[in-house]
This record gives C-alpha cells, sequence and structure tokens, in this order.
C-alpha cells in the first residue's frame, strides 16, 4: 500500500552489496529462500523465520457466493490462503513512528451515556408547560370521551376510542349538549379542522366577538399538539366541515352558544336546531346526528355530570364546541349531505352505536358475573354445612355430599334429596336417615375391596413420568396415585422406581373416592400412601 | 518447519555452510525490513507482498465495564499472497 514496489531484483542487488556475495549468489539465495518457504508450506503449513516472522497456511471454507457476470449462484472452493505474522521486534521496529502513542481511556464516558439516553431532559420551559397543558387536557378530554361514550354508547370504533386528545375540547362542550354528533365530532379533531377553524375564524373575525376569536386561535395551538398523538384524520376532516358550517352561522353559534352554556340540554336542541335551519350543505350529517341523539334522548338527562366537566375545560373548547354542536343536533333540518361529513357522521352514528352497545353488554356481563358469584358462594357454604355435619360421622357427610352431587344410586338420590332438601337446622334428620345407608356407602367407597377390571386407560411409563403424574392427570389429584400404584401392584415392585416403558394401566374409580376436593378422599388416599410407601 | 530446518534445506541447496547462511539470513532481512519501515512495498513473484499498512485511531467499549478507550494508529507488516499462490496451496490438506 505504499508508493514504491521493491523487486527481488532490487533486493538481490543490496544483498550482494552487503553481504559480500556475488549477484549470482544473492539472487540464488533469496529464491532458494522463498521456495523453502514453500515447501515447508507445502509440507508442514507453517514455516518460521526466527528474527522476522511466521508463514503460515490458513485454511478457507467454501462459500456460496454470486456470479458477477451471469448473476447466478456458485460456489467459492475452499482454498488455504497464506498468512504472515510478524514477529515481536519486527512489529515494534515497523510501528516505530508511532511507538510513543498509548491506548487513551475516555473520560466521559458516563455523561456521554447520560446525555444519549436522557434527551427528553432538555425540553424547553415552553415546551414542557405545553406537555403539561396537553396532558391536563388529554385528562380531560379522557375523561369526557369515557362519559359521552357512555351515554351515547353508539360508537362503532369500539367504544369512541379512536377519540384524540384533540377532541377533548369539542367533547366538554359536546357533552353538555349531549349529542353524539358533536362528541364525535369533537373526538374527530385534527389538524385540518383546526386550520380551517382558522381560517374561518380570521375570515370571521369581524361576525365573531373578540372573545371567540381569541379562544379559536389559542385553540389551534394546544390542540394541534394533541391532534399529533390522534389518529383520526377522517374524523378531522368531518369535523372540519361542521366546523366550517359552524362558521357560517357565526351569528347563530354565538346565540347558541349562550344559550348551551346557561340552559339545559333540552333547551339547547331547539336553538340549535333553529341553526341548523340557518346553515346548508351539511344536512345529511346532522340529521344522523340527530336520530343519533334522539336515541340517546334518555341517556342525556345522566349527563349532568358530563357537563360538569365540560365546563371544566378551557373556555375556547365551549365556544367551539357549542356552535358545532347544535348544527349537528339540527340535523332533522339539514337535507342534502355533504359528502366528507358524511362519512364523519355515519362513522359517528356508528361509533355512538357501538358505544351504547358496549356499554350495555359491559353492564350485561357483569350483573351475570355477579349472580355467578353469589351461587357459588351459596354452593360453597352449602357445601361447608353438609361436610361439616358429616365430620362426625367421616364417611357420611362425603358420601351424603357425593350423592347428592352426582346421585349414583336409589340410596344416593335418596340422601342426596335429603340433603338437597335440607338446611342446616334440617340436615340433622337426613343425616341420621342416612346414617345407616352412609355407613354402608362409606364401607363401599372407602373399604370395599376396590377391583380395577375398568380402565380408564393403559399408559406406557416414558422417562420422567410419574405415577402422581398421572394420577393428576386422570383424577385430578396426584395424591391419587395411590389407586394407580394398586391396580398395577403386580408389576410394580416399587412405586418409587418403576422401569421405563411399563405398560400402568389407570383404573376407573368410583368418584366419591377421587374426589379431589373432599378432604375425607384425600385422608384416605393418604393413609395409603403411607401404608405403600413403607 | 522452524528455522534451523529452513537454513539446513537452503544450505543443502546452496551448498553454502549454515552458519555463513545464517548471517546472509540475517542481512537480508535486515535490508527487507529497512524496505519497508521506509514505506516501500516487497513484491516476491510467485508468493505475494510484504507491505507496511496503517491502523488508523479508533474507540472501542470493553463490553463489561463500559469504558470507552482510545486505540492509536499503528503501522503493522501485512503480507498478502498473490492469485498464482492462491492455487499453489489450494489442494493442500493439513
Amino acid at each position: 500500500m505504499s508508493e514504491e514496489r521493491i523487486k527481488i531484483s532490487e533486493l538481490v542487488e543490496e544483498l550482494a552489496v552487503r553481504s559480500g556475495l556475488d549477484k549470482n549468489r544473492a539472487e540464488r539465495l533469496l529464491k532458494s529462500l522463498f521456495a523453502q518457504i514453500e515447501q515447508g508450506l507445502k509440507r508442514d503449513g507453517a514455516v518460521k523465520i526466527n528474527k522476522f516472522g511466521t508463514f503460515k497456511l490458513q485454511p478457507i471454507e467454501a462459500r456460496k457466493s454470486v456470479d458477477v457476470t451471469t448473476s447466478k449462484e456458485i460456489m467459492l472452493e475452499p482454498y488455504n490462503k497464506v498468512i504472515f505474522t510478524p514477529d515481536s521486534e519486527v512489529k515494534q521496529r515497523v510501528n516505530e513512528p508511532f511507538a510513543f502513542l498509548e491506548p487513551v481511556v475516555m473520560e466521559n464516558n458516563d455523561n456521554a451515556e447520560t446525555t444519549d439516553s436522557e434527551p427528553e431532559l432538555d425540553t424547553s420551559p415552553t415546551e414542557e408547560a405545553m406537555g403539561q397543558n396537553l396532558q391536563k387536557l388529554d385528562e380531560q378530554a379522557d375523561e369526557i370521551k369515557a362519559l359521552l361514550s357512555d351515554i351515547n354508547g353508539d360508537n362503532w370504533f369500539m367504544g369512541g376510542v379512536t377519540e384524540t386528545v384533540d377532541v377533548e375540547e369539542d367533547m366538554e362542550e359536546d357533552e353538555l349538549d349531549n349529542l353524539e354528533e358533536t362528541v364525535e365530532d369533537n373526538e374527530v379533531e385534527s389538524a385540518e379542522w383546526e386550520i380551517s377553524v382558522n381560517d374561518i375564524v380570521d375570515s370571521r373575525q369581524e361576525e365573531q366577538t373578540q372573545g371567540e376569536e381569541a379562544q379559536n386561535g389559542k385553540l389551534p395551538e394546544v390542540v394541534k399538539e394533541e391532534p399529533l398523538a390522534s389518529m383520526e384524520t377522517q374524523e378531522s376532516e368531518r369535523d372540519s366541515e361542521p366546523v366550517a358550517e359552524n362558521k357560517e352561522s357565526a351569528i347563530q353559534r354565538t346565540t347558541t352558544q349562550e344559550k348551551i352554556k346557561e340552559g339545559p340540554i333540552e333547551q339547547e336542541t331547539p336553538e340549535k336546531q333553529t341553526t341548523v335551519t340557518a346553515v346548508s350543505g351539511e344536512l345529511k350529517q346532522e340529521h344522523d346526528k340527530e336520530e343519533d341523539n334522539t336515541l340517546i334522548a334518555g341517556e342525556q338527562e345522566a349527563t349532568p355530570y358530563a357537563e360538569k366537566t365540560e365546563v371544566k375545560p378551557l373556555q375556547p373548547e365551549p365556544q367551539k364546541d357549542e356552535p358545532r354542536e347544535p348544527e349537528k343536533s339540527s340535523a332533522t333540518a339539514v337535507v342534502p349531505p355533504v359528502e366528507p361529513p358524511v362519512g364523519s357522521t355515519s362513522t359517528k352514528k356508528a361509533k355512538k352505536q357501538s358505544g351504547i352497545k358496549l356499554w350495555q353488554v359491559g353492564a350485561i356481563i357483569a350483573v351475570t358475573f355477579c349472580l355467578i358469584l353469589v351461587g357459588v358462594y351459596f354452593y360453597m357454604v352449602y357445601r361447608v354445612e353438609t361436610w361439616a355435619n358429616g365430620k362426625l360421622e367421616q364417611a357420611r357427610p362425603e358420601t351424603e355430599w357425593i350423592e347428592s352431587l352426582e346421585e349414583e344410586s336409589a340410596t344416593k338420590q335418596e340422601s342426596t334429596a335429603s340433603t338437597e332438601s335440607s338446611k342446616p337446622t334440617a340436615v340433622e334428620e337426613p343425616r341420621q336417615q342416612s346414617n345407616k345407608q352412609t355407613a354402608t356407602e362409606t364401607l363401599s367407597v372407602f373399604e370395599q375391596p376396590r377391583n380395577y377390571d375398568k380402565l380408564i386407560t393403559t399408559e406406557q411409563l416414558t422417562e420422567g413420568s410419574r405415577l402422581a403424574w398421572l394420577a393428576k392427570k386422570y383424577y385430578g389429584d396426584a395424591r391419587f396415585w395411590v389407586y394407580i400404584y394398586e391396580a398395577n401392584m403386580d408389576h410394580i415392585p416399587d412405586p418409587n422406581n418403576i422401569t421405563i416403558g411399563t405398560a400402568i394401566k389407570v383404573p376407573e374409580l368410583p368418584k366419591e373416592l377421587i374426589d379431589a376436593s373432599n378432604p375425607a378422599c384425600i385422608d384416605y388416599a393418604k393413609q395409603l400412601h403411607e401404608r405403600f410407601i413403607k | 518447519m522452524n528455522h534451523k530446518e529452513l537454513i539446513q534445506n537452503m544450505a543443502d541447496e546452496l551448498q553454502m555452510p549454515a552458519k555463513e547462511l545464517n548471517q546472509h539470513m540475517a542481512v537480508a532481512t535486515e535490508l527487507m525490513l529497512e524496505h519497508l519501515t521506509n514505506g516501500e512495498d516487497i513484491s516476491i513473484p510467485g508468493f505475494g507482498t510484504l507491505e507496511v499498512r496503517k491502523k488508523n485511531e479508533r474507540l472501542i467499549v470493553h463490553p463489561v465495564s463500559r469504558t470507552r478507550t482510545l486505540v492509536p494508529p499503528k503501522l503493522v507488516l501485512c503480507f498478502k499472497q498473490s492469485p498464482a499462490t492462491k492455487e499453489k496451496f489450494k489442494d493442500i490438506k493439513l
């Protein structure tokens, strides 16, 4: 890699001069040297030259590659590469120009890492403030959205999840109106909407009050950041349109806004309708919205809380929201649909509808779950009672309980009938009655000789499997392995040490015997376990 | 093949006493190193080229202690085989 290349011939000459050899000898020497190196590599794969270095052969494996001309896959053959490792003295000598340099440990490790890992700390105060404001708005918006979704419940957008922070401001206003449409519109927030609003605001400065303008102007600043987090550009488009409409009826809006803020929801709707009539071109959306509103009429009454939350949000929002809301709610008067708004309203309706459905479904699920819990509780109580009663006579309660659960035999049925109908106080009587039965039952369940004729299956023992595992699998409790062992006692000398591949019969056992939740069953299994382990 | 063996073979081939040959070898290597340290490559036909390459300085990060170290630049002696050599040693299996 340097400028000049020295050939062997030059070396020869210099060597001849230095060593005093004649040229021929020098040439032969050098040639012989490299020939011998080659020989050595071929023979041994390595040649070491003192005070110089080592030549070695390094095997290179075959690898896939692509032919540059044909673009076909080719396989590069394996070969041996000649490598040279210089001696340490040679290395030092070669590196003399840089010999004074030493590795330097960088001291800025921590700083670099921290700065890299925490870039977020460099937010400017204004940005931070904006972020905090946005967070607050987001929280408020989330609350409002939740409330609205509960009210409306018609959102087919998964309960209005699509609502974004941007919608917050609008949401608050909408809740006051309890209009799905307004809510949806608000949810739709988007840069476009804000931009269009801003444009309209600018154009309508004369019409609008200064306060509105100021508020509207503020909105874009704050809300624009929110839309960044939102994923609903479509909604924004829809919002833009209703917003545009609102703008058109600026005068009406102001009036409606004022009314909305003050009066109840019902009062607002007529006002909105009036404003809507004045607006043209957005009829379909509003119409749809009104329909949704009527559906939600009943729910609107429950929105006083929502209204309150709405009041909380930024003032500019209410102003904007109100004008939009009235227009939307007064959909009845609207006739020709505007395409973009139509899409937005339909989606909003769907959102409302899905929201309502979700709310209903959720309520139903909660109620059924509660009922299930109650049933389970009573069942457990009953069980405990029967079990406690049976504790006086060990076998009986279990049999009674089992019988009551399963009704396996006529006698059991009688006891179950008695147990089922028995209350804590009444249990005693049936208990006495079934005592005799249970006594025999007890004997039959635990004491009677178990015949393992019926098999659930036959398992081949594999490496690592255990009887306890089998018992768990077939009976539900590992402690019932004793029965499996009993069934296979003839060919299992030691339950702890079973040869792999042994065919294990898994007997079918009466359910009262292997009831995992029955303490008596567990105790008996334990007794057998102790007996076998000894 | 170690140095001793190499010298012996060469001595046999050149019919020169080993001691003398050693001395000449030392001169030859010294000669080569001089050229190399001057920044000149040595090309050996049928073998390859001996050259001195510069390795630039670089930052390394110790994976455990995560300390960053600046490795200084250096010059290294490298050998690059010629394409003909590749064929010579291709079929050798060690």
